[in-house]
């Protein structure tokens, strides 16, 4: 009852996509084995999908859109269809030159059929690229060896079920005889396309030598043929595939998953990952953070008005709702992934950008509560929301699954939910404070709120508050961070660039304090150094990885390269301002009458 | 109350003492260190950890290009050595203890316990590798830059084993007149002329091969013998004395508690995936007749009577079913391998209990003045 009401969630959750048929629905339960993990078929579905478009949803001509689950299906049954639909996506035009690809503009999508003429072309250089290293190839290479993969992806994807539409249980009465396996040539054709099908949905058998890997149809004939028959329930599979493959009606194709799924049931009973199944599929279709981002946006636009009208307590109530509302999506999102995966919450970069921002926003809700002056909420739903909004454009430059298998030295739920957690909430801390300087270095220099006098030294208060916050954090996380390093690789500290990288914001939070006691900064500086501080945080984070060096080599993505140097940009030029306004305020520069000597 | 005259030299050394325990020499310093990481970090892109670390992290002095002129920065030892004296300084100056400053006083201990931690482990410590194959018992382990020179005597006695001083001086009496290396380099290849090419030095020792010039005498400056490669085949032919000996360099392998033997290494991946997820060697650990299994994985060593033993790395990374690995492990005798966790406890207890008192004072007055 419980799996019916969340399949059911699937798609009530996502108001934009065009209801599916009963079959999808249960096609999207199905659990299958990919990237190391068990994850029901709907989410293989949408990162097949986002590998290959970009995108979780297909646009079609008549405004509509398709879903990945629906997609799948298409690629696995309807294959003429399929190869029609606009799906590659190619954002490179040189790439499209090479291939002769008629194109007009920069990013575009074709087809499998559009492709398919110059297939021989682009494999052909995707092997010539393959020996080289990711860092010396050209983004026009890169999208090549993408675009190769992509394309073997869909033809693996489209040669897993059709094989098995014969329509007379070809396959299952041969795995009970295997004696045939031997002679059909029929047989022998389908194994050779079954070859890369990465449509693993059977079940191993609990007692055999492959415990854990779970089989393609094909890789059970193999199985078979070197003397390990399948079991029961694998055949139950094999027969629900055939009829899945031979379907001629939805309700057909429907009642095929639903004995699929059946059937991995009768093997996975007691599996922790297969349980999560439901889970996973409520979390997809809850997008919790696309809810919370557009909550987010709201808040931001609440404060803003907020801004405009007299302070009121009601408004200030309003306010921490609006946010609290958001941030608590926010964390069940959070909370969500960390029970389906079962580890803590930040393992990998993509879910740092969800973990900060929700830190960082909780702090804010925090200073909110309070100050009550409706400037930390205001920051708040600006940080959640960016936090959210960079997560979601790293899953689609990215386009790999955001709940991965993780690599050896990183398998440690101790050190990710002590070292990891930590240095994080240093990086939301510090962002928090950076962002708050913003107010204050920009108002002062735009002459915003001048005769308040409470204003600036709130913020001020705020920020070195949180800055605080975040150097505690930031320097435990960091030694933390050697600690685990002595217990994995024998030493304390390596000078590897993500250790560097938490050290620098320890350093800066440690001189900016140091300076601060001394009497070297004031407001002014407390504020630039704040606003350094972020860029610092920046560079610890997203920065020292695209450096393509040390051994934090599990977190390289260079697609957000260029939003870094913005980001980077853009801060120098606050800093500008700030520095400006601080020799505004000091006299040195003049610019109109009202500035004193 | 007397008023006591100050001397010039008393005025000259109390401004020294409140310079070198000032907040303004502590801020300063940290901008040096972070400018420090910083370039070092870069550095690593175009040359490597090796050079970043020599240029910058254990360098007293740095010289940074800066366009075409070379600008001379504090190196990261010289400046965490000043760091050091800026915590002496300052709790002389200002740390009368205080409950209510135990914070602040926690976590500057913690940081001086740090400091003093990575001074233990950077004068004291040890490390190195042991490669382990399966029926194969080690008793040693191998590090970095540490050589000995093999000599086999003319009348084919036992062979003289050596080893080499750091400044390339051999350590032995019974060769006549002494010998020395001269020119080593750690990693080098030998040219078609047999003279010794410089090589980059690798970070994996293992993967380095060192080549010296043997020559007569203890100063470095005598005769030339031979030239010592070890890739070398077979050792090189010298003549000592009138007499024939033969000459080879090697790793010294340095003694360890007990022997080591690799039972078995499993290399396991995440279900239809080349995604390692797990490594672990499991061993038979023989210390005198005291024989015991040992497992050892990634994330969780094994420490024994003061070594601690890391799974590094394995091969050959081409096996395939039923070739067996071999295991390496990463050595370390460090007496200060905890100091890091006791300073992360003392710095978190202070920062924790500083700032919430802070939090505390705001939280009473939340309009009051400045915090800091």
């Amino acid at each position: 009852m419980m799996r019916r009401f969340l399949l059911m969630l699937v798609f009530v959750g996502c108001p934009f996509v065009a209801q599916a048929a009963s079959d999808a629905e249960e096609a999207a339960a199905v659990p299958i084995q990919d990237g190391g993990r068990i994850k029901p078929l709907a989410t293989f579905a949408r990162f097949s999908l986002l590998q290959l478009s970009g995108r979780t949803t297909l646009a079609l001509d008549d405004g509509t859109r398709l879903d990945a689950m629906a997609w799948l299906l298409e690629v696995l049954l309807h294959t003429d269809t399929a190869r029609k639909r606009e799906v590659f996506l190619i954002e490179n035009p040189e790439l499209m030159e090479s291939l002769s690809l008629p194109h007009d503009r920069p990013r575009q999508r074709f087809s499998y059929a559009t492709l398919r003429t110059s297939r021989s072309t682009l494999i052909g250089i995707a092997a010539q690229l393959s020996s080289e290293r990711d860092e010396q190839l050209t983004p026009a290479q890169k999208q090549t060896l993408r675009l190769a993969d992509n394309l073997r992806l869909f033809e693996s994807l489209t040669t897993s079920l059709v094989p098995l539409a014969s329509g007379d249980a070809l396959l299952s009465d041969a795995l009970a005889q295997p004696e045939r396996l031997r002679t059909d040539p029929a047989l022998r054709r389908f194994l050779l396309l079954q070859a890369d099908s990465p449509l693993r949905v059977i079940p191993p058998d609990p007692t055999s030598d492959a415990p854990h890997t779970w089989q393609t149809p094909g890789g059970l004939v193999q199985r078979a043929l070197a003397g390990q028959p399948p079991t029961a329930p694998q055949l139950d599979a094999v027969r629900a595939l055939e009829r899945a493959a031979g379907a001629k009606d939805d309700a057909s194709l429907a009642e095929a998953f639903a004995a699929l799924h059946a059937s991995s049931a009768q093997l996975m009973a007691g599996n922790r990952e297969y349980e999560q199944l439901p889970r996973e599929l409520h979390f997809y279709a809850l997008r919790p953070f696309y809810w919370a981002t557009m909550l987010y946006v709201a808040a931001l636009l609440l404060a803003g008005i907020g801004v405009l009208v007299p302070s009121r307590r009601w408004l200030h109530h309003l306010l921490l709702l609006a946010l609290a509302a958001p941030w608590l999506l926010h964390v069940y999102g959070v909370v969500l992934r960390c029970i389906i995966r079962g580890r803590p919450p930040v393992s990998t970069l993509y879910e740092t950008l969800l973990f900060v921002s929700a830190v960082a926003v909780a702090l804010a809700l925090a200073a909110e509560v309070l100050t009550r002056k409706r400037i930390a909420a205001a920051f708040g739903a600006l940080l959640g929301a960016a936090g959210l909004f960079l997560a979601s454009r790293y899953e689609a430059i990215d386009r790999g699954d955001t709940m991965p298998s993780l690599t050896a030295v990183l398998d440690t739920n101790f050190w990710l939910s002590t070292h990891v957690t930590t240095v994080t909430i240093g990086y939301a801390a510090g962002l928090l404070a950076g962002a708050i300087a913003h107010l204050y270095l920009l108002g002062k220099a735009f002459g915003y709120r001048p005769r308040d006098p409470d204003f600036y030294p709130y913020l001020t208060r705020t920020v070195y508050g949180v800055f605080c916050f975040g150097l505690i954090f930031a320097t435990v996380g960091t030694v933390l961070g050697g600690v685990w390093a002595n217990e994995s690789w024998g030493r304390f500290w390596g000078w590897d660039p993500k250790e560097n990288g938490a050290l620098m914001i320890v350093l800066w939070g440690l001189a900016v304090l140091h300076a601060r006691m001394g009497g070297y900064i004031r407001d002014y500086g407390l504020h630039m150094a704040a606003l350094f501080g972020g860029v610092v945080v920046a560079f610890s984070w997203f920065g020292v990885n695209l450096l393509g060096v040390g051994l934090h080599t599990y977190g390289f993505t260079s697609g957000i390269q260029i939003a870094l140097r913005q980001f980077y940009l853009v801060e120098s030029l606050v800093l500008a301002v700030g520095a400006f306004g601080w020799l505004r305020e000091q006299g040195i520069v003049r610019i109109g009458p009202g500035d004193r000597r | 109350m007397s008023r006591q005259t100050r001397t010039p030299f008393g005025a000259a050394r109390a401004s020294l003492v409140a310079l070198l325990g000032s907040f303004g020499l502590a801020s300063g310093l940290f901008v040096v260190l972070l400018a420090l990481t910083y370039l070092g970090t870069l550095d690593q892109v175009e040359h490597g950890l090796l050079h970043a670390q020599q240029t910058y992290f254990d360098a007293l002095l740095v010289w940074q290009p800066v366009g075409p002129v070379a600008v001379p920065l504090p190196g990261a030892r010289l400046v965490l050595g000043l760091l050091a004296l800026n915590l002496l300084f300052s709790s002389m100056a200002r740390m009368d203890f205080r409950w209510s400053r135990i914070g602040v006083f926690a976590v500057h201990t913690g940081f001086l316990v740090l400091l003093a931690g990575g001074l233990i482990s950077y004068t004291n410590a040890e490390r190195g590798t042991i490669v382990l194959r399966e029926g194969e018992p080690e008793s040693g382990y191998l590090r970095e830059n540490s050589w000995e020179v093999v000599l086999q005597p003319p009348d084919a006695a036992e062979a003289i084993i050596a080893d080499v001083r750091p400044d390339g001086t051999i350590q032995d009496r019974d060769v006549p007149g002494g010998l020395s290396l001269a020119g080593i380099e750690p990693n080098a290849l030998r040219g078609e002329d047999g003279s010794l090419i410089g090589m980059p030095v690798d970070e994996d020792p293992r993967k380095n091969t060192a080549g010296a010039m043997l020559v007569s005498g203890t100063s470095g400056q005598g005769v030339s013998l031979a030239v010592l490669w070890q890739g070398d085949p077979k050792p090189a032919a010298i003549t000592i004395a009138g007499e024939s000996w033969h000459a080879s360099l090697r790793r010294k392998a340095w003694p360890l508690p007990c022997s080591l033997e690799l039972i078995e290494f499993t290399r396991e991946t995440h279900p239809g995936t080349d995604t390692p997820s797990a490594f672990s060697s499991e061993l038979l650990r023989a210390d005198g007749s005291v024989q015991e299994r040992a497992v050892i994985s990634m994330n969780a060593p094994m420490r024994y009577k003061g070594y601690t033993f890391y799974q590094s790395s394995w091969g050959p990374q081409n096996a395939g079913p039923g070739v067996p690995r071999y295991s390496v492990l990463e050595v370390a005798r460090n007496p200060a391998d905890r100091v890091p966790l006791y300073a992360c406890a003392l710095i978190a207890f202070g920062m924790v209990v500083h700032f919430g008192q802070k939090l505390v004072v705001f939280l009473r007055r939340p309009n009051a003045g400045p915090l800091v």
